[in-house]
């Protein structure tokens, strides 16, 4: 059985156990590195990826449910010259410690500003349940976010 | 991996999905809904070479529909769906908010309402006991026909399902009432609940309760109706602090379980707690004027 | 030299050069480097805590599809460890604990090693396994390691015996004599706490290959220098043949200070000649992890009419699990953290080591300080309602100050804990400290105090000044996610000469090319790596001015680097550039390098007080006072936390930003050790939490913004006057909340964590047992 799907943006298809999960696939078939495998249960989002738009946990999806689909991974959001709002945000105030879950509150992040634009910060706290960090606490991440809220450029992404 | 093409498949129809599910293969076949609980199996040490038979291709299990009245709901519905499809009635609060504050977004968007109660051995499910206080029924069918019963029958012979089984639609009673729905955590959200308690009443004029049904989730090892705290609280008007007490006289009832996460103890202390304020929300100013 | 340590020339607050390519998943870390050409390994464990092995087979496994290579006991036998070597990497003949390895297996991928693990045969002849401090203490218990006296001991001087790993004491003064006073009140309590996972996301991971003749070993730690080690001693070959490189490091908080996977990828890459990656998997991670160790913790004081604490009795049981390993060295830390925070007229305290058969514990982000600092808190609460004293009031005379003598008779610096309670005080005046709140909730308030330390040690560093004007870096430092090594380091090295930290390369660490270090922890990476760079770039200065001032005609006391130029000093525009003075020095001299060096200044304590200690003083003290309000659910149990604050102690703050994520990070790191983040030790010995499903960290909805003051000018020897400030945030949070919560309920608070249902139970107190059993 052959999976045929669009990851970041090129035609693929894949030919391997359709039971593995997008998260071992991508990593270790594609070799895109950055969704992250923190936890394998769905409760830290350190492998979000976006599924025809929307934000999911890489390790809870089978490769055979993916025909047709429409994949973006953190190696598909931003370019070296343009980072998208959610990242420059985050360099701009220097949240970044340790780095590994900040792929994965890129790809929620990005999502929920898309949708929420001007945000409180329960509303961000909420859309983070689940993204864990072990590093910053959280509250240097929501500021950065909260930044762009009301931003006059909505968020929308450079992509190479 | 050699012969892939037999691992996975994507029927069109509840027919195709039967027939690969009752066929003789070399592994068993399972029903692949969100794939939340089932592409976990390795974490609980379960076998996980089997056969997925994904339902995703299947378009009559991602309906909402209109019946009568109630609604009829596709079992591939995910949480998220089912949270936006509900609309303000008040008899859907319970299970609007067990949609939408389970777990995460992101698993929300994914894990399906079929999945949830076909799930066998998750201990804290959030819609199970909203369905359970709104009497919902399940739709299930095997190739030797279809059978229609309430979710408490359906949970109860959920161990020793056929395999050529599937659930495929969740039906709700036309909605009457007004529905509560409350989870007790160890953090603010992202967890499973350690107690939930969903409640469904429907008052008379004088305000008091005509008719009452409250489901408990993780609390015993399945989701169960508190019986005697309903019989209780018939005929009586909606008081939290009453329902709280006739939960604590009742607490001797249960058999909670002790679990890594909490002590039988525990989860007995916060039930009175949790049924005061399913209590408090459905005696809220907002709830109560609404339609009946 | 008159700009060398000038704090004014460093660029503050500058930015992280790992920042674009970590936030779009372009750093590869450990766990990413694996490609198609490697073999991946999986550990065969122990599935019982206790046993002796009476077959281990490994010939089925051998054969089968993919496998390359298997290593088991003979392959390793050297014992390692910190003060006694008592640990052999693989069980030989009997099983200490539930996960202890057995077998490593290496092949094509993973389902092949992990079915080739199923295929070893392990026979077990099962004993009763010696679970908790309790029962390793118990007169007959069974000795976890018989053969203890047999172990070398790597630092003399302490005692042992039996199910005792090590014992540090503290005898100064005469307690006995002050307890028989009979103008002195005596208060006494007893405290326990539990385990605490680091959860770092990257977990334990090293990739190994083994190419002419030595060991290239790339891996996820805080310490290449003791991964080189440890490889070296386990392995029986020369310390030279052994290379360690180390990328990106996904968060550690202590859990990679120790060497822990990197021998056995080491033995399969050399068995199977082939690049062999092994990575611990979650459930590995939860179930053997090097987990901040779980302790009981009892302490007595004398306090005389004027409210001074004329002695204090200690003892600590800190669990060790089957294993010496880095709890050895922490019984050292109670003489400070127990005993480094008020003045003291008389001290005893006895920290034990102690085996049990339960999974290793390790270092965790101000080891054995946080619950130290908790238990001395709450004790010091429990002193101030004995004696009727305001505890603002007795911590305020009682603090360590200028002059004063610690534990270990070493003489403290400056008056720094008091007038940092001053200023938490003056901002946030206490009105009350417990109450009812409008919702019907408990409330509570609490300031508490706390003393840590940098721990100094051996750093290396050589400063290479290149042709373009820019400057590497090379030291063993490695980036665990605190941004020293982006920050920190840069910022000490530009300071110095005189140009923009950006043209700082920073080389990442590499055994081979850069010095002996003792690791990033301890808060000492921008103490004793940055002194030992200062020390470098000391170095280059000398050459650089040396030729700067032949050229200028003028002597290099004249001169200054400032802007990537040597200038005249008080004449801008005079100079030259660094790349003209660069130039003329290859053509006379040769490129421009210099070498720096650091290590403990060994401050001095009273000869005699300390027996078995790895350090007798603390050479850099770090101080911080916390507050905080919490509001409790009587029913529940739950803690909210309404306000949070910090003043910390950083003697001079390079990188405020920085140190803000820290205060944030380390503080919301310990709410989690103090209220929800549990581990639980099963009858069979094995961990209870075996994900994140059960281990609860705290999410963004837990956490609240944490108000900090920053408090410099304290005296400390780390460059430009700095303290490392990534530690120190964890240190007294389980004490704040706990001082807290027992203002809000009236109750005791003895134990952590502190999770809802356990401050459900203290409140039910005896109506938890006293209903019938539900049946």
């Amino acid at each position: 059985m052959t999976v045929s799907f669009t990851l970041n943006g090129r035609a693929r298809s894949f030919s391997g156990d359709p039971r593995a999960s997008l998260l071992e696939v991508l990593r270790d078939t594609y070799r895109l590195t950055g969704a992250k495998e923190v936890c394998g249960e769905g409760f830290c989002g350190a492998c979000m990826v976006r599924i025809d738009g929307h934000p999911a946990t890489a390790c809870l999806v089978p490769m055979g449910t993916l025909e047709g689909s429409d994949l973006r991974t953190i190696e598909g959001i931003g370019t070296e010259e343009e980072l998208n709002p959610v990242q420059q945000a985050f360099v701009d105030f220097d949240v970044v410690q340790c780095g590994m879950c900040f792929p994965g509150m890129v790809m929620t992040l990005t999502h929920f500003m898309k949708d929420n634009p001007q945000p409180t910060r329960e509303d961000v706290k909420s859309a983070l349940t689940g993204n864990i960090c072990r590093c910053t606490g959280y509250e240097r991440i929501i500021d950065a976010v909260m930044s762009l809220s009301g931003a006059a450029q909505p968020v929308t992404e450079a992509q190479p | 991996m050699t012969q892939t093409d037999v691992v996975f498949h994507r029927p069109e129809t509840i027919a195709a999905a039967l027939s690969i599910l009752s066929s003789a293969a070399p592994r068993p076949a399972i029903p692949l809904a969100g794939g939340t609980w089932i592409m976990r199996a390795a974490l609980r040490g379960e076998d996980t070479d089997k056969t997925f038979v994904s339902l995703a291709n299947i378009a009559s299990l991602h309906s909402i529909e209109n019946t009568g009245g109630g609604l009829t709901i596709g079992a591939m519905v995910s949480h998220t769906a089912l949270a936006q499809a509900l609309g303000a009635d008040p008899a859907h609060a319970g299970l609007r908010m067990a949609c939408a504050a389970s777990a995460n977004p992101a698993i929300r968007h994914r894990a399906t309402i079929g999945g949830n109660l076909c799930s066998d051995g998750f201990m804290a499910p959030d819609l199970v006991p909203a369905l359970m206080a709104l009497g919902a029924m399940v739709t299930l069918q095997a190739p030797s026909g279809e059978r229609r019963l309430p979710i408490a029958d359906f949970l109860r012979g959920r161990g020793a399902r056929p395999a050529a089984e599937l659930l495929t639609h969740v039906h709700l009673p036309p909605p009457r009432g007004t529905a509560a729905h409350a989870r007790a955590l160890l953090r603010q959200a992202g967890e499973y609940p350690v107690a939930v308690v969903s409640v469904l009443a429907g008052c008379r004029d004088d305000a008091t309760c005509q008719s009452l049904r409250i489901a408990l989730s993780a609390v015993e090892p399945a989701p169960r109706r508190w019986e005697a705290l309903e019989n209780a609280l018939l005929d009586r008007p909606l008081d939290p602090e009453a329902a709280r007490d006739a939960a604590q006289a009742r607490i001797q009832d249960l058999q909670p379980r002790d679990g890594v996460d909490a002590s039988g103890w525990y989860r007995a202390r916060l039930l009175p707690q949790l049924v005061q304020r399913a209590f408090a929300d459905l005696t809220r100013p907002t709830a109560k004027g609404a339609p009946q | 030299m008159k700009n060398a340590h000038d704090p004014s020339l460093a660029v503050m607050d500058l930015p992280r050069r790992d920042a674009r390519d970590k936030l779009r998943g372009r750093t590869r870390y450990t766990v990413d480097q694996a490609g198609p050409e490697v073999l991946h390994a999986v550990l065969l464990r122990a599935t019982v805590a206790s046993a002796r092995i009476t077959r281990l087979d490994v010939t089925p496994a051998l054969t089968m599809e993919g496998v390359h290579a298997i290593a088991t006991h003979g392959d390793a036998p050297g014992l390692h460890g910190i003060g006694i070597a008592d640990h052999p990497i693989f069980a030989s003949d009997i099983v200490r604990y539930h996960g202890e390895p057995l077998a490593v297996i290496a092949a094509e991928t993973l389902a092949q090693a992990r079915r080739a693990a199923d295929a070893v045969i392990v026979e077990y002849e099962a004993m009763p396994p010696v679970l908790t401090l309790q029962a390793a203490l118990a007169p007959d218990a069974r000795l976890v390691h018989p053969g203890w006296e047999g172990y070398e001991v790597l630092h003399p001087g302490a005692t042992r015996g039996g199910n005792i790993a090590w014992e540090a004491r503290v005898d100064r003064g005469d307690t006995d004599a002050a307890f028989a006073r009979d103008d002195v009140t005596i208060v006494e309590g007893t405290y326990d706490v539990g385990r605490q996972n680091h959860l770092s996301f990257e977990p334990r991971a090293v990739i190994a290959s083994y190419e002419d003749g030595r060991f290239h070993i790339q891996t996820s730690t805080q310490a290449p220098w003791t991964v080189k080690h440890v490889v070296a001693r386990v392995l029986e070959v020369p310390e030279s043949a052994v290379r360690v490189i180390v990328p990106a490091v996904g968060g550690g908080f202590g859990l990679k200070f120790d060497c822990s996977l990197e021998p056995y990828a080491a033995i399969l890459a050399r068995k199977s000649g082939r690049t062999v990656s092994l990575v611990n998997s979650r459930r590995e991670e939860m179930m053997t992890c090097l987990c901040r160790e779980n302790a009981e913790i009892h302490i007595r004081s004398a306090i005389d009419a004027e409210g001074e604490i004329v002695a204090r009795e200690a003892s600590v049981l800190m669990d060790c699990g089957a294993y010496g390993g880095e709890q050895v060295f922490l019984t050292t830390m109670t003489a400070h953290t127990l005993a480094g925070n008020y003045r003291l007229g008389a001290a005893k305290i006895v920290t034990r080591a102690v085996y049990t058969n339960t999974p290793p514990n390790g270092a965790f982000r101000a080891c054995n300080g946080v619950y130290n600092t908790f238990a001395l808190e709450r004790h010091t609460d429990e002193i101030c309602k004995a004696i009727g004293m305001d505890p603002i009031t007795f911590r305020r005379r009682n603090v360590i100050g200028d002059g004063d003598i610690g534990a270990t008779g070493q003489t403290f610096q400056g008056d720094v804990l008091a007038p940092m309670l001053d200023r938490m005080i003056d901002k946030y005046p206490v009105e009350r400290r417990s109450g009812r709140l409008p919702d019907g909730r408990l409330y509570g308030r609490a300031t508490t105090v706390g003393t840590w330390f940098i721990f100094v040690g051996p750093s290396a560093a050589t400063v290479n000044l290149n042709a373009d004007g820019s400057a590497t870096l090379v030291t063993a430092g490695v980036e665990i996610g605190s941004g020293t090594m982006m920050q920190s380091l840069p910022q000490i090295v530009a300071a110095n000469l005189g140009i923009h930290p950006d043209a700082v390369i920073v080389k990442t660490a590499d055994t081979d090319a850069a010095g002996r270090d003792l690791g990033v922890g301890g808060g000492r990476t921008t103490v004793s790596i940055g002194a030992a760079s200062e020390a470098a770039c000391a170095e280059v200065r000398e050459k650089l001015l040396t030729v700067a001032a032949r050229l200028l005609q003028t002597n290099t006391a004249a001169l200054v680097l400032t802007n990537g130029r040597v200038e005249i000093d008080g004449k801008p525009g005079s100079g030259m550039t660094l790349k003209s003075v660069i130039a003329e020095a290859e053509l006379t001299t040769g490129p421009i390098a210099g070498s720096g060096a650091f290590t403990a200044p060994g401050t001095t304590a009273m000869p005699g007080c300390a027996t078995g200690h790895f350090i007798d003083a603390i050479d850099i003290p770090v101080f911080a006072v916390h507050d905080c309000e919490v509001a409790v659910d009587e029913i529940s149990g739950r803690c909210e936390i309404l306000s949070y604050r910090v003043v910390q102690d950083v003697g001079r703050a390079l990188n405020r930003r920085a140190i803000h994520r820290q205060i944030q990070g380390g503080v919301v790191q310990g709410i989690g050790y103090a209220l929800t983040e549990e581990v639980t030790i099963g009858p069979d010995g094995a961990v209870g939490q075996t994900g994140l499903e059960s281990y609860r960290v705290p999410l963004a909805g837990d956490v609240l913004p944490i108000d900090f003051e920053l408090y410099e000018g304290a005296p400390s020897l780390g460059p430009l006057g700095t303290k490392g400030a990534g530690e120190v945030p964890i240190l007294n949070v389980a004490a704040s909340l706990a001082c807290a919560i027992a203002n809000a309920t009236g109750k005791q608070v003895t134990s952590l964590p502190m999770t809802p249902e356990r401050i459900a139970t203290l409140i039910a107190g005896e109506a938890r047992y006293s209903v019938p059993p539900l049946t």
